[in-house]
């Protein structure tokens, strides 16, 4: 169990600088997730930690020790890879006891761990079985085995849910959350997937270009994206971007969206201030824009109108995608919604968690 | 329920024989039939004629299924014309061969496959390119290097000769089929603390008994039953090995039919029996893929 520390971590190939002035304290035991589409720059960081890839500039500590010329096996880290990367030609207890063996463990601690380890996974019928002999779950936790035994000071995992199916994935998802809770030990997770990024994290450190656009807790990267990007990536169905302009009307400011205006609430007002009279992004989360009739009632300043293009019932809620003046949105509505594909309907916006963004440099204004 | 019948059904179903389906089939069969025929007739004459005494060699018509079948060739060869020791001589030269040239085209391969360094391509190619040039232009060369050696008359020579014009191609066999391993497989061992050099026999090797298999076959193939270098290389008549041996049967004017059958027989068998237990490895390692 050990902090990680990346100091300014640059990594370039040839041209391309995939990571880009990586700075980050890894708190220890923490659970932190890297996060963004691909050749954002989050696995090459993984693997610079991991020791897979030199380092073109900056320094890497695991403890206090600094890491850059540690070979891989000296980190004292374990890694879980994307297809999991078990030894075709070792069964299951081997691919587990594999690297304690390389280390010199004496033959009863190998067995003590492997077991104790085969154990929490509930692995420990397939020990003998080659991993062509698996499915594709069962292999995840052998891979996750062969990472436990090592007691390391790090877990590392590169997208190691992404071969499994949906339900799968799921299940294995809580299961990992609880994992990492009993075992204590800082963890570094590298995913696309938002959603997992949002339910396993401590912290999320969203990246684009080999760039950290925000680290923060799940909660406060939906609730304060820093910037469009962060925005847009995470939330599903994503954020509504619609641009408008900030009005001043007496000590009113709204929200033009062309064809209406939303006043701004007094709080925010105060922040977006700076900005009247000029363009603004505004980001919307598709649950703020509110067809319920008692919230329209209540906000009769926040109502626009707009135009159902389709209806995409998902059972608990429907999804409603719409034109508003003329650019598009979703709103995500409750289940048992009426509506039909063309029809005009009334929407409140929740001025109160709207986001406004500088259209030029895509940076939250706060 | 009703799908579950109908399911279960449908194997059962045979389609019916048409003209229209299966016609093309037929064709195909006969060329196959009679390109079979043209392989396997010279072997089965073979077969026949060394279990047959000497009266019913080469008869017109040929017999094809001996009346008196006799095992005296094959006594002959074995004992009478030393066969036992040329026997020994070819294994010995084989079993070299596959060892030497299995071991120095893994480690070629693995070099090429896993390590980046400059002019890898080039040299790659340029080792590739001896495949062109014909064996026979090489005999020249290859017999004043070995004579350099003090290797003239000598399995070792003939050894380090069929190794080494096995080396390109089994490295790029090799090579090949190493590269398709998952780069992860490499990286999980780096973590688990495999330095690149055990990685060869922790890893790739075990993973690669396929095309290993593959190349030993080859390596058999190409040392069991070469002529033109084992009769320049060796001259002494206790280190022939089978292919020269065979000549003892052709005298001046004479030909002793029986036992040169029954000594290629000799020669032949362990070929088709080698094959026969590895194909299935020979045809995965054809095929380079590697188990995941």
């Amino acid at each position: 169990m050990a902090e990680v520390t990346a100091k300014h971590v640059f990594k370039r190939f040839g041209e391309v600088t995939a990571v880009n002035d990586f700075d980050l304290k890894i708190r220890d035991k923490e659970f932190l997730v890297l996060v963004g589409p691909s050749g954002c720059g989050k696995t090459t960081t993984l693997r610079m930690v991991a020791g897979l890839e030199e380092i073109t500039d900056g320094e890497i500590y695991i403890g206090d020790r600094l890491v850059n010329d540690v070979a891989p096996k000296d980190r004292d880290i374990a890694m879980v890879f994307q297809n999991y990367a078990l030894y075709p030609h070792m069964n299951v207890y081997d691919n587990m006891a594999f690297g304690l063996k390389l280390r010199h463990f004496k033959r009863e601690d190998i067995d003590r761990r492997v077991k104790e380890a085969a154990e929490i996974l509930g692995i420990g019928q397939l020990l003998k079985r080659k991993p062509k002999e698996l499915s594709g779950g069962q292999r995840q936790r052998v891979a996750l085995g062969r990472a436990i035994v090592r007691e390391p000071q790090a877990f590392l995992m590169d997208e190691p849910l992404s071969n499994l199916d949906a339900k799968l994935r799921v299940q294995t998802r809580t299961e990992l959350k609880k994992l990492h809770a009993r075992l204590e030990t800082t963890a570094i997770y590298v995913t696309h997937d938002q959603t997992e990024a949002m339910t396993m994290g401590d912290r999320i450190v969203v990246m684009k270009d080999g760039v950290i656009q925000q680290v923060a807790e799940p909660q406060e990267i939906y609730n304060r994206p820093a910037n469009m990007f962060v925005a847009g990536f995470i939330g599903a169905p994503a954020m509504n971007f619609l641009k408008g302009r900030l009005v001043k009307e007496g000590d009113n400011l709204y929200m033009d969206l062309g064809t209406s205006k939303m006043l701004v609430p007094a709080e925010r007002a105060k922040t977006w201030l700076p900005y009247a009279g000029r363009e603004v992004m505004f980001g919307i989360r598709p649950e703020e824009l509110i067809h319920e009739g008692a919230f329209r009632e209540a906000h009769p300043d926040w109502v626009v109108p707009a135009r159902i293009e389709v209806v995409e019932p998902m059972g608990s809620e429907t999804y409603l995608y719409l034109t508003v003046g003329d650019q598009a949105a979703t709103s995500r509505a409750e289940g048992n919604v009426i509506a039909h594909d063309g029809e005009t309907m009334e929407f409140a916006i929740n001025m109160e968690r709207v986001h406004a963004f500088d259209p030029e440099t895509e940076r939250a204004i706060a | 329920m009703a799908e579950r019948t109908v399911a279960r059904a449908r194997p059962l179903a045979r389609p019916a024989w048409s003209w229209r389906r299966h016609g093309a089939t037929v064709p195909r069969l006969a060329v196959a039939a009679v390109l079979s025929l043209f392989a396997v007739l010279p072997l089965v004459y073979m077969a026949t004629t060394s279990f047959s005494p000497v009266g019913n060699i080469l008869t017109v018509p040929p017999v094809l299924i001996p009346p008196h079948p006799t095992f005296v060739n094959y006594v002959e060869a074995w004992t009478d014309a030393s066969f036992s020791r040329y026997f020994f001589n070819s294994a010995y030269v084989t079993m070299g061969t596959i060892f030497l040239s299995t071991l120095l085209s893994a480690v070629t391969a693995y070099g090429f496959a896993s390590f980046e360094f400059r002019g890898k391509e080039a040299i790659f190619y340029f080792l590739l390119a001896s495949l062109a040039i014909p064996s026979v232009l090489m005999i020249m060369p290859q017999y004043l290097l070995m004579k350099t050696f003090g290797l003239i008359n000598s399995r070792l020579g003939l050894i380090l000769l069929y190794s080494s014009a096995s080396i390109p191609f089994n490295t790029f066999l090799l090579r090949s089929f190493f590269s398709g391993i998952p780069r992860e497989l490499n990286e999980a061992m780096q973590l688990d603390g495999v330095g690149e050099f055990a990685m060869l026999w922790r890893l790739t090797l075990p993973l690669s008994l396929p095309a290993l298999a593959t190349v030993g076959i080859l390596g058999f193939n190409g040392a069991w039953d070469e002529f033109v270098l084992a009769v320049t290389l060796l001259n002494s008549p206790a280190k022939r090995t089978l292919p020269v041996a065979l000549m003892v049967f052709q005298g001046g004017h004479t030909t002793a039919w029986g036992p040169l059958f029954a000594a290629s027989m000799i020669v032949t068998v362990p070929q088709i029996v080698v094959f026969a237990v590895a194909q299935r490895w020979f045809q995965e390692g054809i095929s380079v893929s590697v188990p995941q």
